[in-house]
């Protein structure tokens, strides 16, 4: 487990606020296709607008927010629900503007386009 | 969805609850678990996935499990005397064309049953699946319900 924690002025204090969340760590799946990586995680129950991806110094970032409503007490449980965090470092190379992230049934796709320099290149060789 | 089953599926709830506790069991005296950032070889088996939270919410009893990628035909829920199992398959599969360099997620083909605290009206039951966490709210019978007991001055 990990902890995400985020500091905020508090409005006319002189102390700030620390907003703690717990967070876990997804399952994550990577897979290379020669011209793109390309990353699928498990994040149940998050939304569209709960996720934020960052590619900031070669390093990808990836937090989820769970979202639901809570529907009575619990007498059994087998998990928490806690948001999501995990960081990636990630070649040189990779177009963040060309970053492609889909979420659909809890899973999230994030396609990341390579450069021509990063892409495996074939040499011809010459007769001589 | 949702079926009778008439049945002793006690011993097998009893049966899986006890595996699913042993898988479990060293996760609590692992040391390089806390504080590390990938987590370690999954060695889930398919009777503890999903996991699965039993919300009691006064009139019904709602079940909440993770099923991330599975949609409501992936997942059969059969309602039995006194109990409700689970069971379906997730598939992982490396996309055409790609290869994988890292693979956490897992494949399993699952089936989970638990013994339910009350009886249900197996009439008023319903299950979706919304953003991969499966909703199950089955409403109790009428005897299970909690009753407001009034008292009265004499």
């Amino acid at each position: 487990m990990s902890n995400a924690t985020r500091l905020s002025k508090r409005q006319g204090g002189s102390a700030e606020l620390v907003q703690h969340r717990e967070t876990i760590t997804p399952p994550v799946d990577v897979y290379d296709s020669g011209d793109e990586l390309l990353l699928i995680a498990d994040v149940p129950g998050a939304t569209h607008d709960g996720i934020d991806v960052q590619l900031e110094k070669g390093q990808l970032t990836i937090h989820a927010k769970r979202r639901e409503e809570a529907c009575g007490s619990a007498i059994a449980a087998e998990y928490r629900p806690r948001d999501y965090f995990r960081i990636f470092s990630v070649p040189q190379g990779i177009d963040a503007s060309k970053i492609d992230a889909q979420l659909s049934a809890g899973v999230l796709r994030l396609r990341l386009p390579k450069s021509e320099s990063l892409k495996p290149r074939r040499i011809e060789v010459k007769q001589g | 969805m949702l079926s009778h089953f008439d049945d002793l599926q006690t011993t097998v709830t009893l049966m899986d609850e006890l595996r699913r506790r042993m898988d479990h069991v060293w996760e609590d005296f692992d040391p390089s678990w806390q504080g590390t950032p990938t987590p370690k070889p999954r060695t889930l088996s398919a009777s503890s996935w999903p996991r699965i939270n039993v919300y009691d919410g006064g009139a019904h009893l709602v079940l909440r499990a993770d099923v991330p990628g599975l949609s409501e035909k992936d997942v059969q829920v059969t309602l039995h005397e006194g109990g409700l199992s689970l069971s379906g398959e997730r598939k992982v599969t490396a996309p055409e064309g790609y290869v994988a360099q890292r693979q956490e997620r897992v494949h399993v083909k699952f089936s989970r049953a638990l013994t339910l605290p009350c009886k249900v009206d197996p009439e008023q039951t319903c299950a979706s699946v919304k953003n991969g966490v499966l909703t199950i709210t089955l409403a109790k019978a009428p005897e299970a319900q909690p009753r407001q007991i009034t008292v009265r001055a004499q």
